[in-house]
């Protein structure tokens, strides 16, 4: 099973390469605000799910496409865990 | 226990009545998934009012008029035991102005219109919008309805009305206005204010904010540069030539009319004072009609904004120069294609056509490269000569454009045109030309269309090629199979994708009992049957209104409030003291919804 440090990093890699290009890896923790920050819109949010649900074949059901479950890497990373 | 309501006092109260009024206790409406057409984050009760109530609202108050405004839709959904009699006889108010822009709101209007005039029969009661324009010869007769304001650019007559009514009441000079006399007659000051201006700046400063979300909250504001239009769709109520049958301009007279650019400058000004700026998208609605040196000073003025995100309009393929310029403005611009259809003889038929698929393809390629973030393309259904396998067509090629560019900046979107053919326009105005039927003409033939329990009876239009049957259900399947080829290419969640496709399935299901039912020719026999799905009806309705607000876009129930036009007038303490003073079980939203899903 992924670790907890290896989910947060396969995450880290997706969002800056598909939503923040070009932004500075430092400028993402685990305790960005990704939804309340401004960094995942809608679209991009669903974009993070459905890769979350390939690389980790798990399903995330409609009720935690929210800002309690993804907000944060950290918070994300849990939601992952939770499935694994 | 009754339900206590302060008083609130203005000059005019603007109200927004939701699409069907009764639409918490009938058994014998069915309002199924997606039936707004999924475009625009919306329930079925169509709570988007128009913007010109926020430039009335403005305009009237620098003329020391007091103005308010309430969503009766929007307080409705979040509040859904409010007792709307006791409210609205908390209001005082020198005049009631309820739209009428689209006819998908005309039973909610002229109920609420018939409940004020019920509850302050001594207050006029004015109608106003698109529809009401079209439409003032008829609804001037309805006994609740006073005036109608007609226009597309109403802010002197209203000004000039509320100063009126606040005196010696003489309204004979105020243009656009139709009234009734003391005496019950009719007066038709005829329609003779058009001018060259198109509304003032709406006032962003102050725009209804919700304390924190838990879904993903919907923030957006617009600016609508024009009224009319350049271009000539045959299916718009807001086109070229609907805009001069509305408004009775002349043939050889403009089409349209134009905001001032400083009263943009004012809207970008005063969106600077939205707190958050930084997490709002900004809608730039009709921005293909401005000229080159508008456009060019609008995104100087995007570029001078921190909204989160811009969409703009476009009718053609955009000129590199402005995409660069747009792109440099804000780093997530997105750009709203509407070709209607893959197939270039049923684009142009509806007024569309006017770039092919292959240059599209091109210019997408060319505008990603130039740094625009995304491209949204719509394809409508219920367009000339398109027939089933067409819309086929425009869904196959929706998963060309999908694999093409692999799932990244393009979002390709279906529009089934259902329930309406907006009047005015020139389908509706010459339907067998076009190979059109229209089923409802006036007023009162939408308000009963929008009383039939199915939503293929509600709908006023069919094609020589789609049946109205055909325009709901390949509507539903043709956005079935695209949400399904958006997993696939990891567009949408897997998991998502199958909750639509699940809502999608179970809609097309219950339509087509809810239609059988709706058909039997006997009354009686009818409403017995209707009667037994009843239960069923309800259920399923309140799961569509009280579970959030989803779109095609992002399918996934969000919160309601926060939205710019969920103005709800009295304050959250008030509304929630009122809701939950009865509960009556019917309208209890998570009971509901809990027994759709089991």
């Amino acid at each position: 099973m992924a670790t907890t440090d290896d989910v947060k990093q396969t995450l880290m890699t997706f969002i800056l390469k598909e939503f923040l290009p070009g932004e500075s890896p430092d400028e993402l923790t685990a305790t960005t605000p990704l939804i309340t920050g401004g960094v995942l819109d809608s679209l991009a949010t669903l974009k993070l799910v459905a890769f979350i649900e390939e690389h980790y074949k798990v399903q995330v059901a409609a009720h935690e496409v929210d800002v309690e479950h993804l907000d944060t890497i950290a918070t994300i990373e849990h939601l992952v865990h939770s499935k694994l | 226990m009754q339900q206590v309501f302060p008083t609130v006092s203005a000059d005019l109260v603007l109200i927004h009545a939701p699409a069907s009024f009764d639409f918490r206790d009938r058994g014998d409406i069915y309002f199924p998934y997606l039936s707004t057409s999924g475009d625009v984050p919306i329930t079925p009760l169509y709570e988007y009012f128009p913007v010109g109530f926020k430039t009335l609202q403005r305009y009237l108050t620098e003329r020391g008029h007091v103005v308010k405004i309430i969503n009766l839709s929007t307080v409705l959904l979040k509040y859904p035991n409010i007792d709307v009699h006791a409210m609205l006889k908390a209001i005082d108010a020198k005049l009631f102005g309820i739209d009428l822009h689209w006819m998908v709101h005309v039973q909610g209007s002229l109920k609420i219109a018939e409940l004020l005039k019920s509850i302050h029969a001594e207050v006029p009661v004015i109608f106003g919008g698109i529809s009401s324009s079209y439409f003032a010869d008829e609804l001037i007769r309805y006994p609740f309805i006073d005036m109608v304001m007609r226009g597309y650019n109403t802010l002197e007559p209203m000004s000039r009305l509320l100063s009126a009514l606040k005196g010696e009441r003489q309204f004979k000079g105020i243009e656009n206005l139709y009234w009734k006399n003391r005496r019950g007659e009719i007066v038709d000051n005829q329609l003779t204010y058009l001018p060259e201006a198109y509304s003032c700046g709406i006032d962003w400063s102050s725009i209804p904010q919700e304390s924190k979300t838990q879904t993903l909250p919907i923030l957006e504001v617009l600016s609508t540069q024009n009224a009319g239009c350049s271009y000539n769709c045959g299916w718009c109520g807001g086109s070229r030539e609907a805009f001069r049958r509305v408004y009775k301009a002349p043939t050889d007279k403009r089409s349209m009319a134009r905001k001032p650019m400083d009263e943009i400058a004012y809207e970008f000004a005063t969106m600077k004072e939205i707190p958050n700026q930084n997490k709002y998208h900004f809608y730039s609605v009709g921005s293909y009609n401005e000229p080159r040196s508008a456009i060019k000073s609008f995104i100087e003025q995007v570029g001078q904004s921190s909204f989160k995100s811009i969409s703009y309009e476009q009718f053609h393929l955009t000129p590199d120069d402005i995409l660069k310029d747009m792109a440099k403005a804000n780093k997530r611009t997105y750009i709203t294609l509407s070709p209607e259809s893959h197939d270039m003889r049923v684009a142009a038929l509806a007024g569309r056509g006017v770039y092919s698929p292959d240059e599209m393809e091109r210019w997408i390629a060319k505008a990603l490269d130039f740094g625009i973030h995304g491209i949204d393309v719509w394809y409508f259904i219920g367009m000339p000569e398109q027939d089933e396998k067409s819309v086929w067509g425009s869904v196959d090629y929706c998963n060309r454009l999908l694999k093409m560019f692999k799932g990244k900046g393009v979002m390709p979107l279906l529009c089934p045109m259902i329930p309406f053919l907006d009047p005015a326009c020139t389908f509706f105005e010459f339907p067998e030309a076009h190979g059109y039927k229209v089923f409802h003409r006036t007023v009162e033939q939408h308000r009963r269309g929008m009383e039939s329990a199915s939503i293929i009876n509600r709908t006023n239009y069919e094609t020589k090629w789609l049946s109205r049957r055909d325009l709901t259900m390949v509507g539903y399947q043709a956005v079935k199979r695209l949400t399904q080829m958006k997993a696939d290419i990891g567009m949408l969640p897997g998991s998502i994708a199958q909750g639509v496709i699940k809502k999608i399935d179970d809609a097309m299901e219950f339509i087509a009992v809810v239609h059988e039912v709706d058909c039997i020719a006997d009354p009686a026999d009818r409403a017995r049957e209707l009667g037994k799905l009843s239960g069923e009806i309800k259920r399923r309705n309140h799961a569509i209104f009280f579970q959030g607000v989803a779109n095609q876009a992002f399918p996934l129930d969000r919160e309601i409030g926060g939205r710019w036009f969920d103005e709800m007038l009295f304050d959250k303490p008030v509304l929630e003291a009122a809701n939950g003073c009865v509960m009556a079980p019917q309208h209890a939203p998570v009971a509901a919804a809990q027994g759709m899903h089991g």
